[in-house]
């Protein structure tokens, strides 16, 4: 057996003799067609992150950020003070009253469609989907501005193992690269572990074999696409060795408790993990909010879930020092209607619902916007989606103002008309 | 048995509880605007009359009346006392630390029992609001990690029993006099929890009642739902041998779907009426000796609670938006 | 019925020789002599920009890209025998008479329709059999654009083509601008608001005109098309007037609804029916309206191009020529209008007439093109050519597969060669590509299709590298599959195998001395390693791509 060990490496000495690695990595420029790329090396230096809290079916805004208490529409919870004189929010959320000094909450919102995938994609893209392109969703367009092409951990990871208004998402016309990596049925993603029938040996000598190979083709024929296809290669091996921080047991089990036993907590536990680890973008998709029964029943379910993660997440980035430089939002496809249905439910609104945003770039402890007294209509500042897209993105320094080509036509990451809201913005 | 809706009177709020006392005209309902209202059901026209004193902060969601006064509980965890007369509160009892989901009178009429999300059943002099006794027993929170709640309380006919039934399918029957344990009986089809297209919850037991001979329980609720964005769980029933432990029937409605909110017996007959609702109501009458299901009527919204006037050969109900009364007969 | 007795004319119209001036006459060129023109116009322009062109690819390296191309799968081993026995001067040429009368021709140019029509928005079995119903007797493209627009629900496997107006039905929008893209290569999208900012000839009419076309379509319960028999669509401009949109062709043609009178009655009648039709599946089926407005477009289309002033034919030269040499003469490929003119406007025009002449028939048209020096050109670059001449077609370009061609390459690669002997009967083979096709989905749907500025993403690299569906499906050890028949020959005979078998040519010399190397480097070496150089094959972008 021992013969034998020897014997292999000096195969592996074979391999890494022809030095495979470095042929390709200097080529990598030519894979980024769509970068402008000084202005994005900048911002890469200062590796801003975005956790997106997806409350994915649409979470009643009267529940959560924006309460009515007394008034017909308001339901039965009473609104409570925050640790912000003047803010009060419903008293599902009592944590998170507490940890209002990072949080910028946004009532605003009035984005007139309320169903749930022409919603869905208006919130995910910044804009009203058009016939003949497909829009890059917020989370693509970030790895695109902030990934780096070399990282050893993914530029953008999605969770949501939830079935019911499962929707990827995903990068559009920006291309698989930017891709989201997609957790579905557990929190490791699909195709990171090495299968058990492969040898590590085999596994690490088929890489480099490849790479030889590779290597010759792409003297040949240098293409974006090629490249690319050799980078992907490229980063199997350091994503790979990433796979850790899918792993919440490598956490302090003190730490766990704080984040809870619920899916959610685990999942934002992972979040925390990778965005420390330098991945641009999580997406966590907590499902489902789609209470057109017992609304007030579901609210209390996932506002306590909710309200126990999120600000478990926050307090954790901020011993870190993390929530400086990591933008957390939370975020639906849309609101919740006023009128309460006979089977007290709140049914689909788009009118005029809240979002927040905390962490990094962002005027902890404003609100901006305000609804009447019902919450039926936005009375004071209101906002459409490519605003808070253009805020997103200017709080973690991506050009607002930037334009991709799409073909012979420039796209603006940014909706037209658009601009960032100052009064919440540090 | 037939039965014929004759009044259906609209209001803008939702009515979570009736009462009157026994023979009066007058009929007073708990609502979501927080009040206590009044209604004389027996004008041509029937008016509503709010009682002028708002002393609760959320919906109420019980309503008793004695001679005189009329307790009141609501989802901001108080009891009130009210003078029927003045139409102000004598007393006020911070009762519970969370929703107050429902109070009853024991039989005779010197305590009151109240449920609420604190997962603690409370018992209260009736006249002096003294706490007598608490009973602690329901879980704090679902198997899912999320706060359960304890919707629903029932007396036995000889006052000697009380049932408290929750979210997850539990019901516990205690001995008054001691406060201890007596019985634990479950429904968990009550209880739907979706582990992989919402990750929430639906359900749970919303209604309980004793037979007059005191020897059954039956529980109200909605059977398995599959989309739990909506009460479509089938309207369902369970009814059991509660000394022996054993379930006697399960029975659900083909016709109607949505919660029962409320069950009551017949006083001298084997029967109960069993109502509730999804966005629309039902009222349902069933044979709990031979668990059939003899009565299905409809209403046009959610029912939430009712109340029987034997004498008057009389039914009201509240519910979603609405008043109404109507009458049966064999 | 009337959507037939329309057919019948199209057909007679666009079989008529009476039109264009190069192909009018008796006689029709030839499909060499078509290349022959290609080249000739290709080569035109290169004299004049005095761009040398890049030397004729190997002959190997063109039956691997021409078989890709039309069979859509990577040559067997067979097929490379034959070929390299045939006489050097004809066998490209016979290969591609072979291929384009194969049974892949069409198993391949339904899966690159499908792809471009439904681009994988559903799964529908039906509609994949209508497409190769069509692309087995060479269906005319002026047929199919008919099929899909107006679908005849009684008239077997027709009806099945109604999928791609189903899955845009519930927007009128998306009917409208997808037809306008696939079929007539303008995106009038952004003209959905306002003129189109950067071309004069779209405005807001356009798309609003191309809308009205389909704004009366609807899907009844029973799952199949209807037209409503009235319903305006409207508009409003950026200044806030407010339009009826007129049934509007691109080039401006209009048809105007005849005028009928109905009484209040007979108005809420065909609400109730449209209703009943929308809600009721068991309702009789639902009478044509008199004025069918998708009828008329089609009409409007296949007239404009008899008139030369049409889209469809166009469009469909422009992607075709774009698929098979790696970009159009136009491009983007949705953007054929006045501001954006073609690199080649005399060789596109020509395709064009062409194809009107000879009745829109795909297979000559393709058949063309890959006889063509300019589809021949080496792909090997080694000097960076810069791309701004990618439309002088002066290179070969290296294209990445489609979802399809990866998953069915790699079943043929990894299979025993042997299994892929020459059939006796063509049926044989008909038999055991559709049996391909069936065993390649499940991959095909794991690896994404190619668009604009394509970049392979880390999830196919990590699917390839760690999926145990990759050693079990491809690397297996077994009689049938390559692996099986690999480890009983001598390490430099299983070299020569592989590189054959998987890349379509033989190894280099540095690569066989490594590739020997790496096999050899100790006397007893596991079975493993050869599995790991015929992966290291299998995963390299040589096999990825077509070049």
């Amino acid at each position: 057996m021992n013969h034998g060990f020897e014997k292999r490496m000096s195969r592996r000495a074979l391999l890494q003799s022809t030095a495979t690695a470095g042929i390709l990595a200097s080529d990598m420029t030519l894979l980024d067609v769509l970068q402008q790329r000084l202005l994005a090396e900048e911002v890469r230096q200062q590796s801003k992150r975005v956790i997106l809290l997806w409350l994915a079916g649409g979470a009643s805004q009267l529940e959560t950020w924006d309460p009515k208490p007394g008034r017909p529409t308001g339901g039965p919870f009473r609104a409570i003070s925050t640790s912000v004189p003047g803010i009060h929010i419903s008293e599902l959320l009592p944590r998170m009253a507490q940890r209002l000094g990072d949080t910028a909450i946004i009532r605003s919102l009035n984005t007139k469609v309320a169903d749930h995938g022409t919603g869905a994609t208006i919130m995910t893209t910044g804009r009203v989907p058009e016939p003949g392109i497909d829009f890059p969703d917020l989370g693509a367009t970030v790895a695109h501005e902030l990934g780096r092409v070399d990282s050893k951990v993914p530029h953008y990871v999605s969770m949501y193992t939830a079935t019911e208004g499962r929707r990827k998402g995903g990068p559009g016309f920006l291309g698989s690269r930017v891709g989201p990596m997609f957790l579905t049925d557990s929190l490791m993603p699909a195709n990171l572990q090495r299968p058990e029938i492969i040898t590590e040996i085999d596994h690490q000598d088929r890489a480099q074999l490849r790479g030889f190979l590779a290597a010759e083709f792409a003297k040949r024929h240098a293409s974006p696409a090629v490249n690319s296809h050799n980078s992907a290669y490229d980063r199997v091996r350091g994503l790979m060795s990433s796979e850790s921080l899918f792993d919440v047991s490598r956490e302090p089990q003190a730490l766990r408790d704080k984040y809870g036993p619920t899916q959610f907590g685990e999942q934002c536990l992972v979040a925390r993990r990778l965005v420390e680890a330098g991945v641009p973008f999580v997406k966590v998709a907590r499902a489902w909010w789609d209470s057109h029964g017992q609304n007030f029943e579901t609210h209390q379910e996932l506002c306590a879930d909710l309200d126990h993660v999120m600000s478990a997440l926050l307090d954790d980035l901020a011993e870190r020092g993390l929530l400086e430089q990591t933008l957390v939002v939370t975020l639906s496809e849309f609101g919740r209607t006023p009128q309460i249905n006979g089977s007290l439910g709140r049914d689909h609104f788009a009118s005029a619902w809240s979002c927040t945003l905390s962490g990094c770039g962002i005027r902890g402890g404003s609100v901006y916007g305000k609804t009447d007294e019902d919450g039926r209509k936005v009375i004071e500042d209101e906002i459409w989606a490519g605003h808070l897209f253009a805020t997103i993105f200017r709080a973690i320094g991506i050009d607002w103002k930037k334009e991709y080509m799409y073909g012979a036509r420039p796209v603006p990451i940014t909706d037209f008309h658009c601009a960032p809201i100052d009064e919440v913005l540090a | 048995m037939k039965i014929t809706r004759e009044k259906n009177l609209s209001t803008p709020d939702i009515l979570f509880s009736v009462a009157r006392e026994t023979g009066a005209s007058l009929i007073y309902a708990g609502s979501s605007d927080a009040g206590v209202q009044a209604w004389d059901l027996d004008a041509e026209k029937p008016v509503r009359q709010d009682f002028a004193e708002k002393r609760h902060t959320s919906y109420v969601t019980g309503v008793f009346a004695r001679p005189g006064q009329l307790i009141s509980g609501a989802y901001d965890g108080t009891l009130c006392w009210w003078d029927l007369n003045a139409k102000t509160v004598q007393r006020s009892i911070s009762a519970h630390s969370k929703w107050i989901r429902r109070i009853a009178l024991s039989p005779d009429r010197s305590l009151v029992a109240s449920v609420a999300d604190d997962m603690v059943g409370k018992l209260w002099n009736a006249e002096t609001g003294e706490l007598v006794r608490t009973f602690e027993g329901h879980a704090q929170q679902t198997p899912h990690h999320y706060p359960s709640m304890l919707y629903a309380t029932a007396w036995s006919p000889d006052g000697q029993y009380l049932a408290t039934v929750d979210k997850t399918g539990i019901i516990l029957v205690w001995q008054v006099a001691t406060g201890e344990l007596a019985r634990k009986l479950e429904a968990p089809v009550m209880y739907t929890w979706d582990p992989r297209a919402r990750r929430h919850s639906i359900g749970g037991i919303r209604s309980v009642c004793f037979s007059p001979d005191g020897k059954l329980l039956v529980v109200g609720g909605m059977g398995k739902v599959g989309n739990i964005d909506h009460l479509e769980g089938h309207a369902r029933v369970e009814i059991f041998d509660w000394q022996q432990e054993t379930r006697l029937h399960e029975i659900e409605s083909t016709k109607f779907k949505g919660l029962v909110e409320k069950i009551e017996f017949h006083p001298h007959d084997n029967w109960c009426l069993a109502v509730g609702g999804d966005h629309k109501g039902f009222l349902m009458g069933i044979n709990t000796a031979t668990g059939e299901l003899f009565l299905e009527e409809g209403h046009d919204t959610h029912i939430h609670d009712f109340l029987l006037d034997h004498e008057r050969q009389q039914l009201i109900t509240g519910g979603h938006n609405r008043l109404s009364t109507w009458s049966w007969s064999s | 019925m009337a959507a037939r007795v329309l057919l019948v004319v199209a057909i007679a119209l666009a079989t008529s020789p009476c039109l264009g001036d190069e192909t009018a006459g008796a006689s029709p060129l030839s499909v060499p002599e078509v290349a022959r023109r290609i080249d000739e116009m290709i080569q035109a322009r290169l004299d004049e920009r005095n761009i040398a062109a890049s030397p004729r690819a190997s002959d190997l390296n063109l039956l691997r890209r021409v078989t890709l191309d039309l069979a859509g799968r990577i040559p067997t081993r067979f097929e490379i025998e034959e070929y390299e026995a045939a006489p050097v001067e004809t066998r490209y040429e016979q290969a591609v008479a072979r291929l384009v009368e194969s049974p892949d021709y069409a198993f391949h140019l339904r899966n690159e329709l499908d792809a471009l029509l439904l681009a994988r928005k559903r799964n529908d079995d039906s509609w994949r059999e209508y497409l190769l119903w069509a692309t087995r007797q060479n269906r005319p493209w002026s047929d199919i654009f008919a099929d899909l627009l107006l679908p005849e629900p009684e008239d077997k496997p027709r009806a099945s083509a109604v999928a791609f107006l189903k899955e845009r039905v519930r927007e009128p929008e998306q009917m409208a601008n997808d037809t306008a893209v696939l079929f007539f290569g303008v995106n009038i999208g952004c003209a959905q608001c306002h003129d189109h900012p950067l071309v004069a000839d779209w405005q807001q009419k356009h798309f609003y005109g191309m809308m009205a076309f389909f704004n009366r379509t609807y899907k009844t319960k029973k799952e199949t098309l209807a037209e409503k028999p009235d319903g305006q669509t409207r508009f409003k401009t950026v200044a806030g007037e407010e339009f009826d949109a007129p049934f509007m062709f691109l080039n401006g043609e209009c048809v105007d609804e005849p005028l009928v009178t109905k009484s209040d009655e007979e108005r809420k009648a065909d609400l109730e029916e449209v209703k009943r039709q929308m809600n009721d599946a068991e309702a009789p089926a639902p009478l044509p309206p008199p004025f069918r407005p998708r009828e008329e477009l089609v009409r409007l289309a296949l007239k404009a191009d008899q008139d030369r002033n049409g889209f469809l034919a166009r469009a469909i030269v422009n992607r075709t020529w774009a698929r098979l040499l790696g970009y159009g003469f136009v491009e983007p490929l949705d953007q054929m209008h006045s501001e954006n003119p073609p690199s080649h406007p005399e060789l596109l025009q020509f395709l064009t007439q062409d194809l009107v002449a000879q009745g829109y028939d795909l297979r000559r048209l393709i058949h063309a093109i890959v006889l063509t020096e300019a589809y021949c050109r080496s792909t090997e670059t080694y000097e960076n050519r810069p791309f701004t001449e990618l439309d002088s077609f002066a290179a070969g370009l290296t294209r990445p597969l489609s979802p399809w061609q990866v998953s069915l390459s790699l079943l043929v690669a990894s299979q025993n060669p042997d299994w892929f002997a020459k059939p006796e009967v063509r049926t044989q083979w008909e038999n055991k590509r559709g049996e391909l096709e069936r065993q390649s989905i499940s991959l095909s749907r794991e690896i994404e299709l190619p668009g604009e500025n394509f970049q392979v993403g880390v999830e196919e690299a990590l699917l390839f590298s760690n999926h145990p569906r990759m050693q079990n499906d491809y690397l297996r050890d077994g009689g049938d599959k390559l692996f099986g028949k690999l480890k009983g020959l001598s390490a430099e005979a299983m070299i020569e195998e592989a590189f054959l078998v998987v890349f379509t040519r033989r190894p280099t010399e540095q690569e066989r001395q490594f590739a020997l190397d790496y096999l050899t480097a100790t006397s007893e070496s596991p079975p493993s390693v050869r599995q790991n150089l015929l992966w290291a094959l299998l995963t390299s972008p040589e096999f990825r791509f077509n070049h």
